[in-house]
């Protein structure tokens, strides 16, 4: 007959096939049945200024002293309290510039992000919000004039597969200006 | 001692037999991680996490599982698994700008972890401004909590690791069909 440890042995891959089996059943319909697009984020630009060189020393870039940097005044909009489901832990937000110069095409800068992990919080406005991280072109002066602003979002499930595909709201277009204080 | 006696009536067939069961677990294993490897172009399908710079979405002792399209290109707000020059551990974080030079086609990347205030020049090396598409191993596509716990024991306890190992090894050689 069976000795214990065998019998340990028995329980114990059981409970492991079940748990994978669990963790991949889990993972399909969850990922299957999450209303990702349900949600809306805006973002508006109600100020934008640039200025040479950066508000705080920035010790890792030795270009800083004569780079352009913008600031910008948003206000943010968000309701994504639909995107909660059983197996949400947190959905990530991000406001991004996009824009396009001669020598780089694809210029992507994330301005401001938030965590969001509960559906209490995830609905809120804020009005003439600062950019949470520096705005600055790959060069030192912005080699364009516009840029698009938009909003994307992820969710990270509890267990399962991060979304794929990224969901943003229609962009918008905004100037940057010439340098306007030193 | 019954595992003594067993190993004592065992003819030296069987006990070959054995071993070669052994060795046919341990490179299945090894397989079925280079084929998911393969299939997703990176070096290391599965990473445990192995600090808190990324809560709440990942914690230390979290499996990550990864890919890395050789086509597609990293957008912004991937996480990444990336590799600093000269250091063995990769860190995971999140992407937070993108420039794609015209010239080179190059993507040149600035990282950051969720719940590190700044981004990640000071972890980089000196001087180093940007995180190269070549330095990604991969980027986060599942998640599993807790279970890479495991792996992180067994760094942390060699005992530990010697122990299960040892044990496993002596399961599978005294263990009759």
């Amino acid at each position: 007959m069976y000795n214990q440890l065998q019998r340990l042995n028995g329980v114990a891959t059981f409970a492991l096939t079940v748990a994978f089996c669990l963790f991949v059943a889990i993972s399909y319909v969850s990922d299957y049945t999450r209303p990702v697009d349900q949600g809306t984020a805006q973002v508006t630009v109600r100020g934008i200024k640039v200025q040479r060189g950066p508000t705080f020393p920035d010790a890792y870039d030795p270009k800083s002293r004569q780079s352009h940097y913008a600031r910008l005044a948003m206000d943010i909009e968000v309701d994504l309290t639909r995107l909660f489901d059983w197996n949400t832990k947190q959905v990530f937000l991000m406001a991004v510039a996009e824009y396009a110069t001669p020598t780089h095409p694809v210029n992507q800068v994330v301005l401001w992000d938030s965590i969001i992990q509960s559906p209490e919080d995830a609905e809120f406005k804020l009005k003439k919000y600062r950019n949470k991280y520096q705005f600055k072109d790959f060069t030192e002066k912005f080699g364009t004039k516009t840029a698009n602003l938009t909003v994307y979002w992820d969710v990270t499930p509890y267990v399962g597969f991060l979304q794929t595909t990224r969901l943003g709201q229609t962009s918008q277009t905004f100037t940057i200006p010439e340098v306007s204080y030193k | 001692m019954e595992a003594l006696k067993t190993l004592k009536n065992m003819s030296i067939r069987q006990m070959l037999l054995q071993s070669l069961n052994f060795l046919l677990v341990l490179s299945s294993a090894f397989m079925f991680w280079k084929g998911l490897g393969l299939y997703h172009n990176t070096e290391s399908p599965i990473v445990v996490v192995l600090s808190g710079s990324m809560e709440p979405a990942f914690y230390k002792g979290d499996i990550l599982f990864l890919s890395n399209p050789k086509q597609v290109p990293i957008e912004i707000g991937d996480i990444t698994v990336f590799k600093v020059e000269g250091r063995d551990i990769p860190i995971v974080h999140r992407v937070i700008r993108v420039h794609r030079e015209a010239e080179t086609n190059k993507q040149y990347l600035l990282t950051k972890g969720d719940n590190n205030e700044i981004h990640d020049r000071g972890l980089y090396n000196p001087g180093q401004m940007w995180v190269d598409k070549d330095d990604v191993v991969g980027r986060v596509k599942g998640y599993v909590p807790y279970v890479g716990m495991v792996t992180i024991l067994l760094n942390e306890y060699p005992q530990v690791k010697f122990a299960v190992l040892g044990l496993m090894g002596i399961m599978i050689i005294l263990s009759k069909e």
